[in-house]
């Protein structure tokens, strides 16, 4: 066990040896240069969510296919990855318009044709109905990123301002918004949702409403108590005291002087949400509580997948594999953020 | 303290009250339960039937009233029978809820050990290989989307390797093969937040003033690390872990579907499917009773494990 090190290498000068600082193994392996280098500049997981930003922008650009039905052959449902090279499929010999074909020649064409596809199709495979995965992943990514900002944006907005309101007044005011808050973190969130779906269905309105209201629901809490902390301790401060004395009220207070001290934990909270709320739309996205059929969502995709995983694994794992990656990515930034700019909430690393 | 609980149970009783006071409104309006026996105006189902049935139901009168009638029952320890096949619901809700306790338990067990041991190894080797395995699956662990995991495990163990069966609960506790699966996918992330924790709060703690002092007292490095440090750091993750296990309870609806688990959860989407609201009235009860419960024995737990934490 490692100990009573001194300091030799980068590490901070902390203690008495304690607690070991972060001193590279004496061969410095790739695997801690890997890291370190990410943790300070997280250019792995940002080249990711530029990836995905890129994605949505461009999706109609880059995918291969038309997302929704149009160039949907039931053909090829479950048709296996192609990874790129050409198919078994090879494109038939054209007919020659000027020639007088028999018909069994033009049947024979027609039917070859149907068996056909560009290799640009199905690179990582196709769904249960035959449509390009590449293309429904590359369009998820706009769903995610909707649902991201969306989330985000409701979230932020009424979290700060119940945070906001509540450490700048207190008392009974405080009292509401937190047992408020604790009533709505208890409620059972997934059959709330599953009942209003229902609901939603049977008056046939539309579900994509229904999960970007589902997931500003979800998002607010997060905020509340961490701007309501920095509320609680900027109310205190001189130039709060400076402001009031000087006869501003109390909203503009709020507004010109204890909002924009909250800025920074905002962002660090709201990066650090972005992940969870992702994570959520493609659960309920796995319920049947998601945007409805032609529009493609990831969790929907893995959804799709579970009752052909012993035939077609890549309708599950791909789309998967996208949410674990954009999850974790933003994660890692938010961390990253957090480390940066608010040392308060800092986790040890 | 008296005061502190006092303000719990007014507290807990009113989430309750709200919870399932959403819940009975939401289903009434997410379609007339009357449909699960005929149509109204249907062939041989006179309006005075109709009726009749709604009373039998329950849902001839305006759902406040509705609600208050079914909270006055509950009260009396009657919950009411389901509509699809007049069976008690106390009696559908208490044969489901053995496979939920025990999924849960055994993924909470399991995720408590794993995680806290792997948070404290990787707090003490701080930069060895074991804390960038911690640091990789704390990261990798909360990222990774529990359905898909599931999913992926059927995928390779089930499908692939053909080593374990999908799909039913088996007989009994010491059917591993039946619940392994499952187990870890609801176990994983949580593992992950313990692991997070724990490693963050043990580092903290090494960090601070009576470690050195220990230290330069002349206490050995391992009784400092497992007596003075671990004790501290686990305050956090044991409090925690009265939540993990509240989510892991009334939580565990993806990975009982992803299973096919014949637990609480599953029930509660086949009951929201069938819009066989008793069940779901008795469910949603049931899981913010729990909820409110474990929150409020975390808070007590917290103040007897740490003498610092006092309630006014």
């Amino acid at each position: 066990m490692a100990q009573e090190v001194g300091h030799t290498g980068a590490g901070v000068a902390t203690d008495y040896g304690v607690t070991e600082a972060e001193t590279p193994p004496s061969k410095p392996n790739l695997l801690y240069r890997f890291w370190q280098f990410n943790r300070r500049w997280p250019v792995l997981p940002a080249l990711v969510l530029l990836l995905l930003v890129a994605a949505a922008i461009f999706a109609p650009l880059i995918s291969p296919t038309e997302p929704d039905n149009t160039a949907q052959r039931l053909n090829f449902r479950n048709h296996p990855p192609t990874w790129g090279r050409a198919d078994e499929h090879s494109g038939p010999e054209p007919i020659d318009p000027g020639r007088d074909a028999p018909a069994a020649e033009r049947t024979a064409y027609n039917r070859a044709l149907q068996n056909w596809h560009p290799d640009s199709w199905y690179i990582i495979g196709a769904d249960n109905l035959g449509r390009d995965l590449l293309t429904r992943v590359t369009f998820g990514s706009r769903v995610s990123l909707r649902v991201a900002a969306i989330g985000l944006l409701s979230g932020t907005v009424v979290g700060t301002f119940l945070g906001l309101v509540a450490g700048y007044y207190g008392g009974w005011v405080d009292e509401v918004v937190g047992r408020f808050v604790d009533i709505w973190l208890a409620l059972p969130f997934i059959l709330l949702a599953l009942a209003l779906a229902v609901i939603w269905n049977r008056n046939g309105w539309d579900q994509g409403q229904l999960v970007l209201i589902l997931i500003a629901l979800l998002s607010w809490t997060g905020f509340v108590r961490q701007v309501r902390a920095d509320a609680l301790s900027v109310r205190s401060r001189d130039y709060v005291l400076a402001a009031r004395i000087a006869g501003a009220s109390n909203l503009r207070i709020l507004w010109r002087h204890v909002l924009p001290g909250t800025y920074s934990t905002i962002l660090v909270v709201a990066s650090l949400a972005v992940g969870g709320l992702i994570l959520a739309e493609s659960i309920l996205s796995f319920l049947g509580v998601g945007f409805p059929d032609p529009i493609p969502a990831w969790g929907k995709s893995v959804s799709d997948g579970r009752q052909f995983i012993e035939e077609a694994w890549w309708i599950t794992v791909f789309p998967g594999g996208a949410i674990f990656l954009t999850v974790m990515s933003f994660n890692f930034i938010g961390d990253w953020l957090r480390d940066r700019l608010d040392p308060r909430l800092r986790q040890l690393d | 303290m008296r005061r502190f609980i006092i303000r719990r149970t007014i507290f807990a009783v009113l989430t309750v009250i709200v919870a399932t006071f959403l819940i009975t409104s939401m289903s009434r309006l997410a379609g007339d339960p009357i449909l699960l026996y005929a149509k109204p105006g249907g062939y041989g189902f006179s309006p005075e039937q109709e009726q009749a049935l709604r009373e039998k139901i329950g849902i001839d009168r305006s759902v406040p009233i509705q609600y208050v009638i079914w909270l006055g029952n509950t009260l009396q320890g009657d919950l009411g029978k389901t509509i699809l096949d007049e069976k008690p619901v106390s009696r559908v809700i208490t044969e489901r809820i053995p496979a939920t306790v025990q999924l849960s338990l055994i993924a909470w067990i399991g995720a408590t050990i794993i995680g806290v041991a792997l948070g404290v190894l990787s707090a003490v080797k701080r930069g060895s290989f074991w804390d960038y395995l911690g640091r990789g699956f704390a990261l990798f662990g909360q990222a990774l989307p529990a359905f898909w995991l599931g999913l992926v495990l059927i995928l390779i163990f089930a499908v692939q390797l053909g080593w374990l069966p999908v799909g039913r609960r088996g007989d009994g506790l010491w059917d591993i093969r039946h619940w392994i699966l499952p187990a870890i996918t609801l176990g994983w992330g949580a593992t992950a937040a313990y692991l997070r924790l724990t490693r963050s709060s043990m580092l903290e703690i090494l960090d601070s003033e009576y470690i050195k002092l220990a230290r330069a007292k002349g206490v050995a490095y391992r009784t400092v690390v497992f007596k003075h440090a671990l004790r501290n750091a686990l305050i956090q993750p044991l409090t925690a872990s009265t939540l993990i296990l509240t989510g892991f309870l009334t939580g565990s609806i993806v990975v009982e579907q992803i299973f096919v688990w014949p637990g609480m959860g599953l029930m509660a989407i086949e009951s929201v499917n069938n819009n066989d609201f008793p069940i779901l009235q008795g469910v949603t009860l049931l899981f913010t009773i729990m909820y409110v419960l474990f929150i409020f024995a975390t808070d007590l737990l917290y103040a007897v494990i740490d003498p610092r934490i006092r309630y006014e």
